[in-house]
């Protein structure tokens, strides 16, 4: 499927991520100049402040994006707000220092003369220095906007939407044109935001300080009749758009059930058929946050009340959340997560779907048969010649590779964390011979993967279960058994073809959700 | 109408100003002139307080400038700084108008006063809806004195406004302002440090030297008799010949010692013009002593034997000199004058003395022949 095809068949769904991703820029930037202007302005008169406050700002800077969106996760959760924050964060920096440096930049005689003729202090400062400023200030904020388009891209990882969405979850299924139908927006969207803020830039800069211009003065007015009119209609768009958004959402926030889902496909395809089911039994509004992030993030946000629900597995849930150690007795598993969770956290396990996407090692069809290899225990004996490569999640669980290790006593030559679905590439490419995969993993089959049999049992079990908060469930009772209805129809072979669809035919997994409701009879 | 009492300046331990008084009079310009780094700018700006006083009074119109808001004073004073105090995003009437903002003209006023003002200045109409980048150098400086006019204050500081300008330029400048003062009669406080500049335009001169006053008189006192050698060296010797305005008859005039009476015979007359090395005598009232006329020795010696005074055959010339004209007026004159000498009278109309073109050539080379000496 080529880029062109996605965008007709998902226009609604790019376009929304696209208004989403302006909508986060606007707020992120825009809270940006309503602070960094004001700090500039002040460093400016309070010297021994300029220091202290452009080293934080420089210093918020050198932090790698995606180290500060870790940051942010634990102290604002995930989901907009601290996606907002840390492109806010980054933005400040061109903004005050702009404004600093513009302000410092006006000669200091003019000044004087302003206040010779008996100009007062806020007389000054905006007739003289914010007039002869705001040209510098504006490239300040030219150069954070676009910062902040590309930054909100990568926010998408901590679940803020956007267009990073399509990007993120394109690598996860390997599908170009998903990838594409993000980058190339958000490309088109940057540029956009650069010429926009240019001619900007170019009205407030006094006519006098344009170099050249002066000589032909009724043209230089002509453009900036035409520029003026551009820079609303920009403005009178956007107003529109989010103002009607704004409306919708308030008409919406009392009946919105808030779905998480991790960044694969599987999980892609699960939150969809709750957000389809419930609005198709339900007066309910699904807000999605698809792709949000991993367990933890995904269990903090449900603790926090960031997402009301979202599907976790079993044998995560008993390890990675309640830190258990691994336990094979799947109804023992489902007891212990059931009650501790409710318990602790004030979570609710609804009855669990009927498909375990538990973990396995997978190799090529050809080492499988250079090595003879059914079984994890034959692989064992052949794993110190052997690169592998896996999830990071998988690297540090001890119900993944470390615990695997211990109970087949093995070790591989090298181990290379590669998250989703790059390592299977990476094994077509011969850089690794064996990977971690899911049971229901649809790149399996496209792949054409041998799976080893876990022939000592050690993967504990990966039923699918709904999380739902116990507040959520109170208030809307009926949840349970709409999605109990989907618990028999969703075995490991259904859900291995539903991913298939999403990875190798690379359909939307919104589609593949509601294609597998209508067969089933469910909407 | 401006008055330091005893005004110091301290930058930290540094002291630029040391205390320092001084009385600038209403309706005059008032030069402080001085090498850079003499506290002159620093004074200026003092007075609008723009820089804080450490110590002393500035009192203005009788008032402590201590006691008044700084931005009131300010708006009452107007202020002229060289090309730079014009805001460069503003076209000129932009720049004129912010004034009269600031001081709250009605709306409908302002044009009108703009219009004024900039006729005033000599300066057409069509330049309002330009930016100073597009203006020369003298129109924008114009237009800097404009500003400071426009609201009518009472007192002016200039500092250093026409130094940046080309020399012409500079000189028209100067001429409009001195023009522009004999109708305003603004209390004008003008630093340069050009002697020219300040001989030319202004009417009391203060000389600083390294933060005190050297020396602070009128323009003519300090020209012709500088109080001390550092105020001379400053002017520089010959810097009078500059200014044929302060040069004046009595300075180049010879005491005249031959005279005689109205009543004298001629030939008494003759013997007394024949006594001195000069070629006439002078002929006076013998009671009120006023002159009355000049014999020259050529007429005497042809009608020596005619039984005739000094009146019958005295010559009235056309043009007579004041001690005070000065040196143009005199050129002037003796050009025209039908003989090579002309009499100088003082208040009460006796001789002071005489102009020949003799001592009249003598008196105009003698600022390059001493000039040579020194070199």
């Amino acid at each position: 499927m080529d880029i062109f095809s996605y965008l007709v068949t998902n226009t609604n769904q790019v376009l929304g991520l696209l208004l989403d991703h302006i909508r986060l820029t606007v707020i992120a930037v825009g809270l940006a100049i309503l602070v960094g202007v004001p700090l500039g302005i002040l460093i400016s008169y309070i010297k021994s402040l300029s220091r202290p406050i452009l080293g934080i700002t420089n210093l918020i800077q050198a932090i790698p994006s995606m180290a500060l969106l870790g940051f942010a996760i634990p102290l604002l959760g995930i989901g907009t707000v601290p996606a907002v924050v840390v492109v806010f964060l980054y933005s400040l920096l061109p903004i005050i220092k702009n404004t600093y440096i513009g302000i410092l930049q006006i000669n200091p005689q003019l000044i004087e003369a302003a206040r010779g003729i008996g100009m007062t202090r806020f007389n000054i400062l905006y007739k003289i220095q914010i007039p002869l400023t705001l040209p510098i200030l504006m490239a300040g904020v030219r150069i954070s906007s676009v910062t902040a388009v590309g930054l909100m891209t990568i926010a998408a990882f901590i679940g803020a939407g956007g267009l990073g969405f399509l990007v993120f979850s394109g690598i996860s299924s390997v599908n170009t044109a998903m990838i594409l139908a993000g980058a190339i927006p958000a490309c088109i969207l940057a540029l956009t935001v650069d010429w926009i803020l240019s001619l900007v830039e170019d009205l407030v800069t006094p006519m006098s300080l344009r170099p050249g211009v002066l000589k032909n003065k009724k043209k230089e007015k002509q453009q900036r009749r035409i520029k003026k009119l551009i820079i609303a209609g920009t403005f009178c768009v956007l107003l529109g758009v989010f103002g009607g958004n704004i409306y919708q959402t308030y008409y919406q926030t009392s009946n919105i059930i808030r779905i998480g889902s991790k960044q694969f496909s599987e999980q892609l395809v699960l939150g969809n058929l709750l957000k389809e089911l419930i609005e198709a039994k339900t007066d309910l509004k699904v807000e999605s946050h698809f792709g949000a992030g991993g367990t933890q993030v995904l269990f903090s946000a449900l603790k926090n009340g960031d997402i009301d629900m979202y599907v976790d597995y079993t044998g995560t849930i008993l390890v990675d959340i309640l830190k258990h150690s691994p336990e094979t007795n799947e109804k023992q598993v489902y007891k212990i997560c059931s009650n501790e969770m409710k318990n602790k956290h004030n979570i609710l396990l609804l009855s669990p779907l009927n498909f375990n996407n538990t973990y396995a090692l997978a190799v090529s069809q050809q080492t499988a048969a250079q090595y003879h290899l059914s079984t994890i225990s034959d692989l064992a004996n052949v794993a110190p010649f052997l690169q592998a490569g896996t999830t990071l999640e998988f690297l540090n669980r001890q119900d993944g590779l470390p615990g695997l290790e211990q109970a087949y006593n093995f070790s591989f030559a090298n181990v290379t964390g590669i998250d989703g679905s790059n390592r299977y590439i990476a094994l077509e490419n011969g850089n690794v011979s064996v990977v971690d995969a899911f049971t229901t993993d649809g790149l399996l089959k496209k792949f054409n993967l041998h799976i080893l049999e876990d022939d000592k049992h050690f993967f504990p079990p990966y039923y699918a279960v709904p999380l739902i908060r116990s507040d959520i469930l109170k208030k809307h009772p009926e949840l349970r058994g709409i999605i109990a209805s989907l618990d028999t129809k969703l075995t490991n072979t259904t859900m291995q073809e539903l991913n298939y669809q999403v990875d190798e035919l690379h359909q939307d997994p919104a589609d593949v959700a509601h294609q597998f409701l209508v067969k089933e009879g469910l909407i | 109408m401006i008055k330091f009492e005893n005004v110091t300046k301290r930058y930290g331990r540094k002291e630029i100003l040391h205390s320092i008084s001084l009385n600038i009079p209403k309706g005059k310009i008032v030069s402080i002139i001085g090498r850079s780094g003499c506290g002159k700018t620093t004074m200026l700006k003092m007075i609008n307080r723009l820089v804080p006083i450490t110590s002393g009074h500035i009192l203005v119109n009788e008032k402590n400038i201590l006691n008044m808001n700084p931005v009131d004073l300010r708006r009452n004073i107007g202020y002229v700084i060289q090309q730079i105090g014009l805001f460069p995003h503003m076209t000129v009437h932009k720049n004129l108008e912010l004034v009269l903002a600031l001081h709250q003209y009605p709306k409908r006023e302002r044009k009108e006063r703009i219009d004024e003002i900039m006729d005033k200045m000599g300066l057409t109409p069509d330049l309002l809806n330009h930016y100073p980048i597009e203006l020369s150098g003298g129109q924008q400086q114009r237009i800097g004195v404009a500003r400071a006019l426009i609201t009518d204050p009472e007192v002016i500081l200039m500092d250093e406004p026409f130094s940046a300008l080309d020399p012409l330029t500079r000189i028209a400048l100067q001429d409009d302002l001195k023009h522009l003062q004999n109708k305003l009669q603004k209390t004008i406080v003008f630093v340069t440090h050009d002697m020219d500049e300040a001989i030319k335009i202004s009417d009391y001169i203060c000389l600083m030297r390294e933060g005190h006053i050297e020396e602070y008189d009128t323009t003519e006192t300090m020209l012709r008799h500088p109080a001390t050698p550092f105020v001379e060296n400053f002017i520089g010797k010959h810097r009078i010949w500059n200014s044929p305005e302060f040069i004046k008859a009595k300075d180049i005039m010879r005491p005249s010692v031959n005279t005689c009476y109205t009543q004298d015979s001629l030939e008494r007359c003759l013997k007394k013009v024949q006594n001195t090395s000069y070629p006439y005598i002078i002929v006076i009232d013998p009671k009120t002593k006023k002159f009355r006329g000049f014999l020259d020795i050529n007429s005497l010696q042809n009608k020596k034997a005619e039984q005739a005074t000094a009146s019958d055959i005295m010559y009235c010339p056309p043009s007579i000199l004041h001690v005070e004209d000065t040196l143009t007026t005199v050129l002037h004159l003796i050009k025209e004058s039908p003989i090579h000498y002309m009499v100088v009278l003082n208040d009460q109309e006796t001789v002071a003395g005489v102009i020949t073109q003799r001592n009249l050539l003598k008196a105009l080379g003698e600022q390059y022949t001493t000039e040579t000496e020194v070199m």
